[in-house]
């Protein structure tokens, strides 16, 4: 009786120890799979599939909302709307049609100005506190004063210079993209990015002389 | 003016104003000669300092990464997976599965019809039921005394004694 316990729990043992390695083939075929077939997945429910479109869109999502509205609590709202409505539209998403990552950028895009639109373009909470004096290790409060200088720089842009510069500077995205998302030509699009890193310029005219850098190799001395 | 397939230094410099010293920003179809027109000129290079300088600085902005609580929001409004439904997909395709699914859209058409033939069976059964019942006698007397006793003598005042209707003006005599 105990060796047929025993037995029984040793297949049990085996039995699982051959799924690992298809639940990892499984999890590294997720890991390649393409925007649409996840979708797909994530139509009929499957949580992995949601995992690894979170895992692959998300921060960038939430990266265009952070740029857009200095304020992470408020951009973190962004992301969970644009997601939800990933996981409502996903059984309806037809393949082929639009790139998944263009489509978040739109949207989360949307949001984001429909929301400065609703605040009147000026929202006190989201202007970056001014420089505080608190102790600390002398680099670290360095490096954390020049962020908020630069995220008050970019806050002080009007919203469209803001949006261009989100989307080519940091995202990453073509001037084509960018003029897709924002519906405007590729001229308006590099105008608004001229615009906004002049005015950028000139707002960090005393951080970008303190600025040592190299032209050879890119990179700070 | 210094010329390279096209690229002037105006565009040049227009370039690095709106997309910066990285050339993997410039836009695809200027890039390369953008870059050719970079390799041959020396005073080019003051003006991608410049942008390069705004360039480091911007990489400055503070960014931060998804935070666990949105994460798992996420996750918990995810899509469920619906129960599959007994139903066969033959069923379902078929002419009689789409209108038993306008009828009954809630899932399999079984329990429905069911019900409906459980109504049916005991409507029949108690139909059956209620007019085998025998009747206790003496109400039959009633029923069947006009008839019997229609032809003999006083079968009329028989018959007005049990106030069968088919006499009613001999009851008002």
């Amino acid at each position: 009786m105990a060796i047929t316990a025993d037995y029984a729990f040793g297949d049990k043992v085996a039995l699982a120890a051959a799924r690992v390695p298809a639940l990892q083939k499984m999890g590294t075929v997720l890991e390649q799979a393409s925007d649409d077939a996840l979708l797909s997945l994530v139509g009929a429910g499957d949580q992995k599939a949601c995992e690894v479109l979170m895992r692959r869109h998300l921060g960038r999502t939430l990266a265009v909302a952070r740029r857009m509205l200095g304020n992470g609590a408020d951009a973190e709202e962004i992301a969970q709307e644009v997601f939800l409505r990933v996981w409502t539209h996903a059984s309806r998403w037809e393949p082929g049609k639009a790139a998944l990552s263009t489509w978040l950028h739109r949207v989360a895009m949307n949001l984001c100005l429909d929301r400065l639109r609703r605040k009147g373009m000026v929202d006190i909470d989201a202007i970056p506190e001014p420089l505080s004096n608190e102790p600390g290790p002398h680099e670290n409060l360095e490096r954390s004063d020049l962020a908020r200088q630069i995220d008050a720089a970019l806050q002080a842009l009007p919203a469209r210079q803001r949006a261009a510069i989100t989307l080519v500077h940091y995202q990453g995205l073509s001037n084509i993209e960018a003029a897709g998302i924002l519906e405007v030509t590729v001229e308006a699009v590099e105008s608004l990015l001229a615009r906004g890193r002049r005015q950028l310029r000139i707002a960090l005219a005393e951080e970008a002389s303190s600025l040592h850098i190299g032209i050879r190799s890119g990179r700070s001395e | 003016m210094e010329k390279s397939s096209g690229m002037t230094m105006e565009r040049l410099e227009a370039l690095l104003e709106a997309y910066g010293a990285e050339p993997a920003r410039w836009p695809d179809a200027e890039r390369q000669a953008a870059e050719a027109l970079v390799s041959r000129s020396q005073e080019v290079r003051l003006r991608i300092e410049e942008a390069r300088r705004l360039d480091l600085l911007l990489a400055e902005a503070p960014l931060e990464a998804p935070s666990a609580m949105l994460t798992a929001r996420l996750l918990a409004a995810r899509p469920r997976q619906l129960v599959a439904s007994p139903v066969s997909p033959a069923v379902r395709t078929s002419s009689l599965g789409r209108l038993l699914g306008l009828l009954w859209p809630y899932g399999s058409p079984a329990f429905p019809a069911g019900a409906v033939l459980a109504s049916l069976v005991l409507g029949i059964v108690t139909g059956v039921g209620v007019s085998s019942i025998v009747l206790p006698q003496e109400h039959a007397m009633t029923t069947v005394a006009p008839a019997e006793l229609s032809g003999e003598p006083g079968g009329e005042i028989i018959s007005l004694a049990l106030a069968h209707t088919s006499y009613p003006e001999d009851w008002t005599q």
